[in-house]
């Protein structure tokens, strides 16, 4: 009897502030949506990221008449710098037979004689592949001696670390933004609501109602905006990758797939906002305006 | 004793409120609170179910005491007493039903225990055919006798009645005063403030006089 009497009560709140309603869930999907696509966008950041940083190698050219003691000395010291993960030894012929994989043709055939040197491939670990280290490491390196040259793609490295950077600190102050906003939004359509039904919320304390039963028609409303303002996200996000989908095939090769997960998690996420917004809402605004009348 | 008010006091700070009160009131009695509009009868109606805590002094009412309750002791205490408003306080765009039936819908009693006892106090206070329509349809009088139901229907120890027959023509007012008798002759106890003296000329219930917030005469 009191859930259909609290579930009648949600309706005929969401119905009285239908416009306000109307309203809170357009912009929690919007908001919801622009929330979780720049969330799955930094996920998709963050592994190639991670996928670079694993794939990111410090070459190390040896001078050329190295003997084998001289080699294994600078295979020592390196071994000694502590940022260093791996270290994959290219003798002059390997070099030779990546290069006839590499650009089909034998370099013996091509000059009768093979100039491409020894080298060293290196790998740092994951956490030492910002600019800064890397380019300490490439100076400790060059010094030692039996090394000829030390190469590595340092522009890429600092473009990508600078964008990382930027890409995260703009995409997390707009989340929290919106997050700000939609927690805004639903707080007042929850204080209109309340708002509106001052006078019942004073007859039913004077009743003797307990505080959860007075809130939870306004909690169950938050819920309903939350759950249906993150189904509008789905949908929006689902409409986007349609339409991402169709313009960049003719130029990429890559095509965004679009889980029933996502719909999960935005009804999710839009169901607990509300969950959390009204009822602190409610629990502010309740005792504030049952007062005014009585 | 149900009630026990010693040195009450309720300071609004504009020279309104209620002075120095003492007085008791017994289980299953009557009492007329009279007086002027102002002299402090809401006031003490208020601070009987706790809607206001006295400045000074203290209330005892049954098990509960002024000086120790808590905000969830309120709310028990004011399950157990019925009140009656002159702008009776009712819920307009629920039905008659669900107005008397929020007492029980709030205590978590199922819907049959809730449908018997609200369609049994709606034939007693003559309102069982319009139980589907909403309380703002009514007239004032129809709206009373719903908001005497919504006092009665969780068989309250005491009912307090502020000035229930104020805004009701004097038939209207007859038919609501009956009432509140007929609720005391099965053993409730009923304070009423009321100004409404050609009422109550013929009855011989317990007066106490209220005027400028202070008791007259005991």
């Amino acid at each position: 009897m009191r859930l259909s009497f609290i579930t009648k009560q949600t309706f005929i709140n969401l119905w009285t502030a239908r416009v306000p309603a109307l309203i809170a869930i357009f912009t929690i999907g919007i908001s919801l949506s622009i929330v979780i696509g720049m969330s799955l966008l930094g996920y998709k950041a963050i592994n190639s990221f991670d996928l670079f940083q694993d794939k990111f190698e410090i070459e190390v050219f040896l001078q050329p008449d190295l003997n084998r003691e001289e080699i294994l000395r600078v295979q020592n010291e390196l071994a000694s710098i502590h940022q260093i993960k791996m270290i994959h030894y290219i003798s002059k012929d390997e070099a030779a037979r990546i290069f006839k994989e590499e650009f089909g043709e034998d370099i013996f055939e091509i000059l009768d004689d093979n100039p491409l040197p020894a080298s060293f491939n290196i790998k740092l670990y994951k956490q030492m592949t910002h600019p800064g280290i890397v380019e300490n490491v490439a100076h400790r390196i060059e010094v030692l001696p039996g090394v000829d040259d030390v190469k590595y793609h340092k522009e890429i490295l600092i473009l990508i670390e600078k964008y990382f950077r930027l890409f995260t600190f703009v995409g997390t102050g707009v989340i929290f933004a919106l997050l700000i906003a939609m927690n805004i939004l639903i707080k007042n359509t929850i204080k209109l609501s309340v708002y509106a039904r001052r006078k019942q919320l004073a007859i039913l304390q004077q009743l003797g109602a307990g505080s959860f039963f007075i809130r939870l028609p306004y909690i169950f409303e938050g819920i309903i905006e939350g759950a249906l303002g993150g189904a509008f996200a789905g949908f929006l996000l689902h409409i986007a990758f349609r339409v991402i989908n169709f313009s960049v095939q003719y130029i990429f090769d890559i095509s965004l797939a679009f889980s029933p997960l996502i719909w999960t998690i935005s009804i999710c996420a839009g169901t607990i906002m509300g969950l959390l917004s009204s009822n602190r809402a409610a629990k502010s605004f309740m005792y504030l305006f049952a007062r005014e009348d009585y | 004793m149900m009630i026990d008010c010693r040195k009450l006091t309720v300071n609004f700070g504009n020279g309104e409120g209620i002075r120095n009160i003492n007085a008791t009131f017994k289980e299953g009695e009557f009492t007329l609170l009279l007086g002027p509009t102002g002299c402090g009868k809401s006031t003490l109606m208020r601070v009987i179910f706790m809607d206001i805590l006295p400045s000074k002094g203290h209330i005892t009412i049954r098990q509960w005491d002024s000086r120790k309750i808590n905000k969830r002791q309120i709310l028990r205490l004011r399950r157990e007493i019925g009140i009656i408003f002159q702008d009776f306080r009712l819920i307009e765009n629920l039905s008659v039903f669900e107005n008397v039936a929020l007492p029980l819908i709030m205590t978590g009693h199922s819907r049959r225990v809730v449908k018997d006892r609200v369609e049994v106090i709606l034939d007693e206070v003559g309102l069982l055919e319009t139980w589907h329509q909403k309380a703002g349809s009514l007239s004032g009088g129809e709206k009373q006798r719903v908001a005497i139901a919504r006092a009665i229907v969780k068989n309250p120890f005491l009912v307090l009645a502020d000035e229930p027959t104020g805004n009701l023509d004097p038939e209207a007012a007859n038919t609501v005063f009956e009432l509140l008798r007929k609720i005391n002759a099965l053993g409730t106890a009923v304070i009423m403030a009321t100004h409404n003296y050609s009422l109550i000329e013929d009855t011989d219930y317990r007066r106490i006089y209220m005027e400028n917030g202070s008791l007259v005469d005991l």
